[in-house]
């Protein structure tokens, strides 16, 4: 329908629709209407002039009389329809019983002509001056008209106001349908779930989700690596504490730092004229250290690897660490007792050595022994650990 | 009048049953809707114009609505639908403007 192109005159549409047009016009007259532009129109030039107002508005009444006694001639339903146009736009006034009865009336009004054309200019010219002075148009035309003349009158009048019809009310379906479509779509579009978006939107929203999601992953990846790290680090550094605890203990017990418990042996060594000199002890310590023992006590000194036997100048006991040992002399060794044991009393072993100096040791299994002292750790004072190899 | 009450109706139903949208409507009933304002400000401008016609403001508004809903049809299989709609809008976009600059020069004579 191009009815209604934007830009041109509102009779466009009218002109668009052809043939019924020209005739709701003059049965449009609804008239209130459609005199109402004129009277605003036509007051320009001749305003002044009521005898040559009502002539050309005679006329041109004539002239849309006559398109529309011929077409409505041609077809009465075509004219009853457009009729009807006029009863919308009369809508606020007053209700009229239907025009089908009047509609011949009218046509028969036209088609006289000069009958209907006196009245009818009558009416426009005193619209028109109404127009001018009154601000009252819509009254105007309706109170002259009756006055005017009772012929053409009835045609006029009966102008339905609140006729409904099927297409008035076909036109309130399809507003209906217009409003609830209206609410709808809005409703639909600020419900704004994915359903109601396009392809490409599909397909944009569902790019950012995924780049979100990598990400995410990305991220997940990192802070698992991360955990991974500390978890990992936390367990090395448990089992490197473990690891440090128990070589702590080992170093302990050889470097003579801790007291230490276990099986081991017992060496009892009987020296009542101080004959033994250190190189004899130091020859059972170093047999019980072939023969596997851990820790070794001699007298009150712990024996480690640093411990020096010396004979003191003047003869007499063994001097251990710088603390003169006296007879008899007792040697606590930890270690396996039978080994330990079948090593002192090996031929030309220690015990016989022992016996050849004129001293006499007994050996002594014991299943729990204790070696309770200790000795102090000096630090190295000039040596420290190669940094480049593992601490551990 | 009754035009307006039907509308008020149709509003109200929609605000009411709240109903969803069937999916093989939904590329097609924002274009509709648009039509019909287009044919409904027509409508209103043709009214105040004086020249009102039911007949054609009832054929005017199937039109437009079918037409509407066509293009876009059209346009979604030859994969302009996109263009197409927002065509539509923009082409019934300046015909409800010019209409409404029309009803607006008939209320307030400016």
């Amino acid at each position: 329908m191009a009815e209604q192109k934007p830009g041109e005159q509102p009779e466009d549409e009218q002109s668009a629709d052809t043939a019924p047009m020209p005739i709701s016009r003059p049965a449009n007259p609804g008239r209130t209407r459609v005199i109402r532009p004129a009277g605003g129109r036509r007051p320009l030039p001749s305003g002044a002039v009521p005898p040559v107002l009502g002539e050309s508005s005679g006329e041109q009444e004539q002239q849309q009389r006559t398109g529309g006694a011929g077409t409505s001639a041609g077809s009465p339903g075509v004219g009853g329809r457009d009729t009807e146009p006029g009863s919308a736009s009369d809508d606020d006034t007053l209700p009229i019983p239907p025009q089908e009865p009047a509609r011949p009336e009218a046509e028969a009004t036209r088609a006289t002509g000069a009958a209907a054309t006196g009245p009818e200019s009558a009416a426009t010219a005193t619209t028109g001056t109404g127009e001018t002075t009154a601000s009252t148009p819509s009254v105007a035309p309706e109170d002259p008209a009756p006055a005017a003349g009772d012929g053409a009158q009835p045609a006029r009048v009966p102008r339905p106001r609140f006729r409904v019809t099927r297409f008035q009310i076909l036109a309130a379906v399809l507003l209906g349908a217009l409003g609830f479509g209206l609410v709808v779509q809005a409703r639909q579009t600020t419900s704004n779930d994915l359903s109601s978006l396009s392809q490409s939107e599909l397909v944009r929203v569902l790019d950012d989700v995924s780049r979100q999601s990598e990400r995410l992953d990305a991220e997940a990846r990192t802070l698992e690596e991360t955990q991974n790290e500390l978890q990992s680090g936390t367990d090395r550094a448990a089992a490197a504490e473990k690891a440090t605890r128990e070589r702590l203990d080992v170093l302990g017990i050889l470097a003579g730092t801790e007291p230490a418990q276990g099986p081991g042996v017992v060496i009892r060594i009987e020296d009542p004229q101080a004959l033994l000199d250190a190189s004899t002890v130091l020859d059972a310590v170093q047999e019980l250290r072939d023969a596997g023992a851990e820790a070794i006590q001699f007298g009150q000194v712990r024996v480690v690897a640093s411990t020096s036997f010396t004979d003191p100048p003047t003869g007499g006991a063994v001097v251990a660490d710088g603390l003169e040992q006296s007879p008899p002399y007792r040697l606590l060794a930890i270690g396996d007792p039978a080994t330990m044991e079948s090593a002192l009393n090996i031929p030309g072993g220690v015990l016989e050595t022992l016996h050849q100096v004129g001293a006499s040791g007994t050996v002594q299994r014991r299943q729990d022994l204790e070696v309770p002292v200790v000795r102090e750790a000096v630090g190295p004072t000039y040596a420290v650990p190669r940094t480049d190899e593992p601490q551990d | 009048m009754i035009a307006a009450i039907g509308l008020l109706v149709g509003v109200v139903a929609g605000l009411v049953l709240q109903p969803t949208v069937p999916l093989w409507l939904q590329p097609y009933l924002p274009i509709a809707v648009v039509a019909a304002l287009d044919a409904v400000f027509g409508g209103v401008r043709a009214m105040l114009d004086g020249i009102f016609d039911d007949r054609v403001f009832i054929v005017s508004f199937l039109s437009n609505v079918v037409v509407a809903a066509l293009i876009v049809f059209l346009g979604d299989h030859l994969g302009v639908g996109a263009q197409l709609s927002t065509g539509v809008v923009v082409v019934l976009g300046i015909r409800i403007f010019s209409n409404a600059a029309a009803i607006r020069r008939h209320i307030f004579k400016a």
